[in-house]
């Protein structure tokens, strides 16, 4: 065993080695002497810090009001600035008489889904129902988008200034036969809506026929566009199996990139201006380093403000047509015995109990998760407060 | 206030050197002291009256130094770097200046194995010569944690080679 007094006299002799430095006592003094008027003042602040008992109830209102902002935020399933209409199938709109030629532009008998906004048969999205000018067509695909921001705008009411509006819809048809030639109506109502073919494909042979083609239109003919696509659906032996459209006010996150890109630009121009009256390396240099990063910031924004553009000025409609399957007669067992069926809905209803459990464990671990992070830091802090205040 | 004023004075030697052994940098100690002072003289009317005002005064030099050392990883980077060479002499003679560099030496690397949680104690207790129920109030912990921690540091500075051989010098003296 090590002697207690070695390590004393080890330690003392390796204590007075380290010389105390000269003056340091009075530099000390003179430190504390402008501190002295403040001291009242210091102890005057923190004689009413909260006490152990009033972190915890401080700790427990934010617990409770993070646990409210995370039920509002959870019990609301869209944002508010969205819209959606949805239209599930099961219909049948093959009856005869039904209008079916892709060209009409006429009022369409449509199927009112829940969340239906519009009037006159179609999807209404406020300020986008204008029918502006056409804009020529001459290309086709994605780089087309930016050529053609400028000439959407003219279709768009809100591009030019107010609204902007991002539009999606999708479509699936189901047709008893040519799904190929249904496909080939869809993407020709890109070029009568002025938009565009932004992707197709097609399946034939072997298998059951079936395509898919995702148009790009502008704003303001969406809703025609859905229209003309409702009534391919309403056609002889075709129905719409489901039908979807959301509209996302996006303007906020609009104007807000317009103003961070001007804001960006006029910090470059003062830093250029800066750079010409730099003097020495070192300054050009950092002068230099700051513009560089002003300039990538810059950049990354009018990108994201150009995707953005390019998202309010064309809508995504996507289609998918499939081709029905011939009937296949399938035997069906019936074994619905009483106790068989009482033992069908004691299964399901044990499904669903089971359902409703797990969907109560999220919320409850979200709240023993948040409160624990909260419990936890409001005890460092005020373990770090009470170690700072000695 | 003068009291006050006289008593950190003369605290301020011994303060510096504990932290000087915890942190083993003389200019890391000097800020850590500096601030503890500092802190000690702001909140002066929580300080503790009689013989429970050395433990406080530590208490608060310890968490000036356990900062430093958190934030900068100072005994990390100072632990090989030879901050004990070139010392200067305490004028007692060669012969006993070389032998007490010698044992500072093996004391100092044998504390460099140290953990934290071990090391301040130590310096605490056989240093500045705080006892155990005053460590307890310097670095915030029950005494049986500080009289657990005392024989930890005790058994393994016993695994020491040369502390040992020094020990036995002692004992043969």
């Amino acid at each position: 065993m090590i002697s207690e007094d070695v390590l004393e006299r080890g330690l003392a002799d390796l204590g007075e080695q380290y010389d105390v430095p000269a003056g340091a006592v009075d530099r000390l003094r003179a430190t504390l002497e402008p501190d002295q008027a403040d001291a009242t003042s210091a102890n005057h602040r923190w004689a009413h810090r909260p006490t152990a008992r009033g972190w915890l109830a401080m700790s427990a209102a934010a617990v409770v009001a993070l646990v409210g902002i995370a039920f509002a935020i959870g019990g609301q399933s869209h944002p508010p600035v969205q819209t959606a209409e949805k239209v599930s199938g099961g219909e049948r709109f093959d009856a005869p008489g039904a209008p079916s030629s892709v060209g009409s532009t006429g009022a369409v008998p449509v199927p009112s889904g829940g969340g239906t906004s519009g009037s006159g048969g179609g999807t209404s999205f406020g300020a986008v129902h204008a029918h502006a000018a056409r804009v020529p067509q001459s290309a086709h695909g994605p780089s087309f988008v930016a050529d053609r921001n400028d000439a959407a705008k003219s279709l768009v009411p809100g591009a030019s200034g107010s609204a902007r509006v991002v539009k999606t819809g999708h479509v699936d048809l189901q047709v008893r036969k040519g799904a190929v030639s249904v496909l080939g109506q869809v993407t020709a109502l890109a070029d009568l809506e002025q938009g565009f073919v932004a992707d197709s494909s097609s399946t034939e042979g072997g298998g059951v026929p079936s395509g898919r083609a995702t148009l790009r239109i502008p704003v303001a003919n969406f809703d025609d566009a859905v229209n003309r696509v409702r009534a391919i659906g309403h056609g002889p032996g075709a129905k719409i199996l489901d039908l979807e459209t959301s509209g996302q006010d996006v303007t906020s996150q609009y104007v807000d990139l317009q103003a961070r890109i001007k804001a960006l630009r006029a910090t470059r121009s003062q830093f250029i201006t800066l750079l010409s009256k730099a003097r020495t390396i070192g300054q050009t240099l950092a002068v230099q380093q700051r513009i560089t990063d002003v300039q990538t910031q810059l950049e990354q924004l009018q990108g994201q403000l150009k995707v953005l553009s390019s998202q309010t000025s064309y809508s995504t409609l996507t289609v998918t047509v499939d081709q029905r399957l011939a009937p296949v007669a399938i035997k069906v067992h019936h074994q619905a015995s009483g106790l068989h069926r009482a033992f069908d809905r004691s299964v399901s209803r044990f499904a669903r109990g089971f359902d409703a459990i797990v969907a109560a464990i999220g919320p409850i671990l979200l709240v023993v998760l948040v409160g624990g992070a909260l419990w936890l830091g409001a005890w460092f802090g005020y373990r770090r407060l009470r170690r700072s205040l000695v | 206030m003068d009291d006050l004023d006289s008593w950190l004075a003369e605290s301020y030697p011994r303060a510096y050197r504990t932290a000087c052994l915890v942190l083993r940098s003389p200019a890391e100690a000097e800020d850590a002291v500096q601030d503890a002072f500092l802190r000690v003289w702001r909140f002066r009317d929580a300080i503790p009256p009689g013989d429970g005002r050395r433990a406080w005064l530590y208490r608060v030099v310890v968490n000036a130094c356990l900062s430093r050392l958190r934030a900068e990883k100072v005994w990390r980077q100072r632990a090989d770097d030879g901050a004990l060479d070139g010392l200067p002499s305490t004028g007692r003679g060669p012969q006993q200046d070389t032998e007490d560099a010698a044992l500072g030496r093996c004391v100092a690397e044998a504390l460099s194995r140290l953990p934290e949680h071990l090391r301040v104690p130590v310096v605490l207790r056989y240093y500045s010569g705080l006892a155990e129920k005053e460590i307890a109030v310097a670095i915030q912990r029950r005494p049986g944690t500080v009289k657990s921690r005392l024989s930890e540091a005790r058994r393994r500075l016993a695994d020491d080679p040369a502390l040992v051989a020094w020990t036995e010098l002692e004992v043969a003296r």
